[in-house]
């Protein structure tokens, strides 16, 4: 399994340099413990002339004959027993948390397994965005459609509109310069002299009192 | 799929048809920021439809007529609105064929990484064979214990070839 070419090119597809470097120490480090059993507990290992070693539980007890036996006891409370408490320490720890790190990364592998499942929706964003587009294109040349054919439209009432103003303007100012030119100094002292015989009149038949 | 119809029968759509609210609730929760940049940008998309009109608008073609003196121009006007065919956009083929390598990219991905997750897996499973395979606590011995961990003995009678002793060489691992 470690030497598949298909596997080799996934971890280089898939991994970063720090854990490619990870993996191949494990890899490494787990081929060592397999040779180490093929020599240990192989084939070749005579059990019956060389049997498994058994270690003892505690050191083998001292004691000279005159030292009284409770400072043997101070010292083991020091230093402790060989035995159980280092190889939990030293041996067992170790082991049981390589274990654990195997299960965890098994689980989190799985649950990556089951959320890729739910990431096909991408396909179907892409050629609705595609879809939009277009449509969003159409409304455009519709509005631009509409657009035109009104500025044209806007564009002769616009020039309707100014023309006729213009037209009006000029001709109030024609008809008012030309009444304006016709009133000639004859004509106005004899309009004054009107005005002032109607006024005469005026006030001679009203009466009124001062 | 429902783009070779747009192109030919002109289908047109102006909303979603995807359920956002249960997707962000299933991926993976790494991705969450990139789909929601994800849904933004197909949301932009959605705006540029909707604030634009769907069907030709109006134009007020008697109130032209009533206030203007060449009323033959507004009829010509009328006749050209009334008739006029905008045509609907064809998505150019390059693009349609990128889409495609996409999706084929995209599954051929997913498959290669589902791939690397099984052997990767397998991988675990092998180390936790040989772990538990190692000899219990009471029969290893100093020897043994040399060989299976070398690192955590200091002696140099059963360091391997390519462990690293003083002086460190890296290009000329020992001797």
């Amino acid at each position: 399994m470690l030497t598949d070419p298909e596997r080799k090119r996934l971890l280089e597809k898939f991994e970063s340099e720090e854990t490619l470097e990870m993996t191949r120490s494990n890899e490494q480090i787990m081929t060592r413990l397999e040779e180490c059993r093929e020599i240990f507990y192989g084939p070749e290992r005579d059990f019956e002339n060389f049997p498994t070693p058994k270690m003892r539980e505690t050191y083998v007890p001292i004691k000279h004959g005159f030292i009284p036996a409770r400072w043997f006891d101070l010292l083991y409370n020091k230093s402790g027993v060989a035995g159980k408490k280092d190889e939990e320490v030293m041996y067992n720890g170790p082991i049981r948390k390589a274990k654990e790190f195997t299960e965890k990364s098994i689980n989190e592998y799985n649950k990556e397994i089951d959320y890729m499942k739910n990431e096909d929706f991408v396909d179907e964003v892409y050629e609705e965005n595609l879809g939009l587009m277009l449509e969003a294109e159409y409304r455009q040349r519709l509005t631009q459609v509409h657009h035109e054919v009104k500025r044209r439209l806007d564009y002769q009432l616009e020039l309707h509109n100014t023309r006729r103003r213009f037209e009006q303007e000029h001709m109030v100012n024609w008809i008012t310069n030309s009444v304006l030119k016709s009133i000639t100094p004859q004509l106005e002292k004899d309009s004054i002299k009107s005005c002032i015989a109607t006024l005469n009149t005026l006030a001679k038949s009203s009466k009124v009192s001062v | 799929m429902w783009w070779i119809s747009c192109t030919m029968a002109g289908k047109r759509i102006s909303k979603t048809a995807i359920d956002w609210i249960a997707l962000s609730e299933k991926i993976k929760p790494s991705t969450q920021d990139s789909f929601k940049s994800f849904r933004t940008k197909h949301e932009s998309f959605l705006k540029a439809v909707s604030g634009r009109p769907g069907e030709l608008p109006q134009i007020n073609f008697d109130l032209y007529k009533s206030q203007l003196p060449n009323k033959q121009f507004v009829d010509e006007m009328q006749k050209l609105y009334s008739t006029v065919a905008v045509t609907y956009p064809k998505a150019p083929k390059a693009i349609l064929d990128q889409l495609k390598q996409k999706k084929v990219d995209r599954a051929q991905d997913q498959a290669d990484y589902k791939k690397y997750l099984n052997y990767k897996i397998e991988e675990m499973k092998y180390f936790r064979s040989v772990i538990d395979k190692l000899p219990p606590p009471e029969e290893m011995t100093t020897e043994m214990l040399a060989h299976y961990f070398p690192d955590s003995v200091k002696s140099i009678s059963y360091v391997k070839k390519n462990q690293p002793i003083f002086p460190f060489t890296p290009d000329k691992p020992n001797e």
